[in-house]
């Protein structure tokens, strides 16, 4: 997991310039590129409630508001509420904070299902209004359509009333014209003044995230239980071939993928090997790392230290090597020290681990950060296999791309 | 970054022919009721309660020092039952974490002494964040982040979590050696 493999120290430069850590990377087959989750597109796939995992279509979800109809979060401390029953009823109980439904003067109920909650007292009015501006709507736009020429009703035929049609026409638009009866405006009621608001109120105060919960619940009021608020799945795609980058698999609940091109397995993983001793300034510290490779063909990379003016000097030379891919490497023994280099610590499957030598600086200790550059290619299988997955054409095929993809590691 | 490499005294180490690694100062009751797929360390002080109701624990897990698991209590209407606890493959539970779930799914880790109510569940690839405590009867989608008291869905987990958490799981276990043979390679 990230947490234990401490991936937060190495920051990857994303094609959009940001630094992420490399499980947040995606990268598109297409295009070559490393992707971030601001420069890559996000679409709902499923809607679905957290809390009972049932999925529902975005029609259904719109109609319910987006809110599950079965499941209830407490109002007080937003977890999930227990059914209890009692003679055959059963009423809603927090197990946190002991808030039960009968706190909220709710009698109990037969099923669990279908909760009061509180409505908008306006909802009337504003359907009323919204179907007013939709005729509104209607009218304007007649003209425009019948520019269009989109409804044949209002055709030239009805100028010449051979057959007495202009009288039948006359009399059936009447019927279609939509009947407009403007809504009475609001007479301006007087706005209550803080004293109002203060009398009526109970002792206790309501915190910020319960008036969110349910902001239309005043004061005075007892607090309901709150319906959960479905979640949406996203699809991740290329924002430049919007290819699809991650797709999960059926099902709600699912944690496998259908479609999935994370970094980590096309992108050299490089992580700390060993924690990094105390830095001296002038003197030179050994930094180790090891580089996996996760990708289906074997890594010819390059990795250079870069020098710049906010991180700190490294003397060791670029460093060439082929790392093997996980599959051909299961049949290679384990742990055999193949290059007697004192730059190569040891290799281990698809797995090297290396030594750099920083020398720090005065400015540098505050926060030390190394700057690193890999250059790598692969042998091809990798752009076989996307042009016999149709990811590429086949005479894109075949050829090496050299790829680049910089990193900065936080050595404090 | 890498796993470090942990040594343990075989004298106090009990090992299976699955692979399974026990500490000898368990506090494990009900054997007959625990069953454990293979490649799962065990470390000092554990309590699992398999005399209540049968506990599974899937491969590569690690269960790290003091932490309990016991079977968590559900009320029927006729009497008070206790129900089996169920924890997937992969699941990393770090120290002093209190786990009376119903169900812990595959790739999922607890921070320490993370406390998980009666009865909740939690999904694939979930990370619960150091001194969490869920309530009871919570459950948590996939590839979520979980933390504070009481527990709520804070963040989202990376999408490759699974690829992590095998990696890592599998990188703690090759690198729990027993301090005789880390010698003699040495």
């Amino acid at each position: 997991m990230s947490a234990l493999l401490q991936y937060n120290k190495i920051k990857y430069e994303c094609t959009c310039g940001k630094w992420r850590t490399l499980p947040d990377l995606f990268f598109c087959r297409q295009c070559f590129k490393i992707k971030c989750d601001d420069c890559s597109c996000r679409e709902i796939d499923v809607i679905f409630c957290p809390r009972c995992l049932e999925p529902s279509s975005p029609p259904d979800a719109r109609l319910k508001k987006h809110r599950c109809t079965n499941c209830n979060d407490c109002p007080n401390c937003a977890n999930v509420l227990s059914a209890r029953t009692e003679n055959e009823k059963c009423y809603l109980l927090c197990q946190h904070c002991r808030w039960s439904s009968r706190d909220a003067n709710q009698e109990d109920r037969d099923n669990i299902r279908s909760w009061p909650s509180k409505e908008n007292p306006f909802a009337n009015e504003l359907n009323e209004v919204t179907a007013y501006m939709k005729r509104l709507e209607k009218i304007e736009n007649a003209p425009k359509d019948l520019k269009k020429g989109k409804s044949k009703a209002w055709s030239a035929f009805h100028l010449k009333d051979k057959f007495g049609v202009q009288q039948m026409v006359e009399k059936r638009r009447k019927q279609l014209v939509p009947e407009v009866n403007p809504i009475d405006v609001h007479a301006p009621t007087e706005a209550p003044t803080l004293e109002d608001e203060m009398k009526g109120r109970s002792d206790v105060l309501r915190t910020l995230d319960q008036v969110i919960m349910q902001p239309l619940t005043n004061l005075s009021e007892s607090l309901l239980p709150v319906k959960v608020a479905l979640q949406g799945r996203v699809l991740v795609r290329c924002d430049e071939c919007e290819r699809t980058l991650v797709k999960r698999d059926f099902g709600v609940a699912t944690y496998k993928f259908k479609i999935s091109s994370f970094a980590r397995e096309f992108v050299p993983d490089i992580r700390l090997s060993r924690p990094i001793g105390e830095l001296k300034v002038g003197q030179t510290s050994h930094v180790l790392l090891s580089i996996t490779n996760l990708s289906l063909s074997p890594l010819d990379l390059t990795l250079t230290p870069q020098s710049g003016e906010r991180t700190i000097q490294c003397s060791s030379d670029p460093i060439k090597l082929v790392l093997p891919s996980p599959k051909s490497a299961d049949s290679a023994a384990p742990g055999v020290h193949a290059e007697q280099s004192d730059v190569i610590v040891f290799r281990q499957h698809n797995r090297v681990g290396l030594r750099l030598d920083v020398i720090p600086s005065e400015s540098d200790l505050s926060s030390p950060v190394l700057d690193l550059l890999i250059t790598y290619s692969q042998d091809g299988s990798f752009s076989h296999l996307a042009a016999s997955e149709k990811i590429l054409k086949p005479e894109e095929s075949g050829v090496d791309r050299i790829l680049s993809a910089r990193l900065r590691i936080d050595l404090n | 970054m890498d796993l470090p490499i942990l040594y343990y005294d075989e004298t106090e180490w009990a090992k299976t022919h699955t692979g399974n690694k026990v500490n000898k100062k368990h506090a494990i009751a009900g054997t007959q009721n625990i069953v454990i797929a293979g490649k799962t360390i065990i470390e000092e002080g554990v309590s699992i309660r398999g005399d209540l109701a049968t506990v599974k624990i899937g491969k590569h897990c690690v269960l790290k020092s003091r932490c309990v698991i016991r079977p968590c209590l559900k009320m029927f209407s006729k009497k008070p039952t206790m129900c089996n606890v169920i924890i997937g493959d992969y699941v990393f539970i770090d120290e002093d974490c209190v786990v009376n779930a119903a169900q812990i799914y595959a790739f999922v880790h607890l921070g320490a002494r993370a406390v998980l109510g009666n009865g909740c569940v939690i999904r694939e690839c979930s990370r619960v964040l150091p001194d969490t405590v869920i309530p009871a009867d919570a459950i948590f989608p996939p590839f979520s982040t979980i933390g504070g008291s009481p527990a709520r869905v804070i963040g989202t987990e990376p999408l490759c979590a699974e690829n992590l958490m095998t990696e890592a799981m599998t990188m703690y276990y090759d690198n729990f050696v027993p301090q005789q043979r880390a010698t003699t390679i040495a």
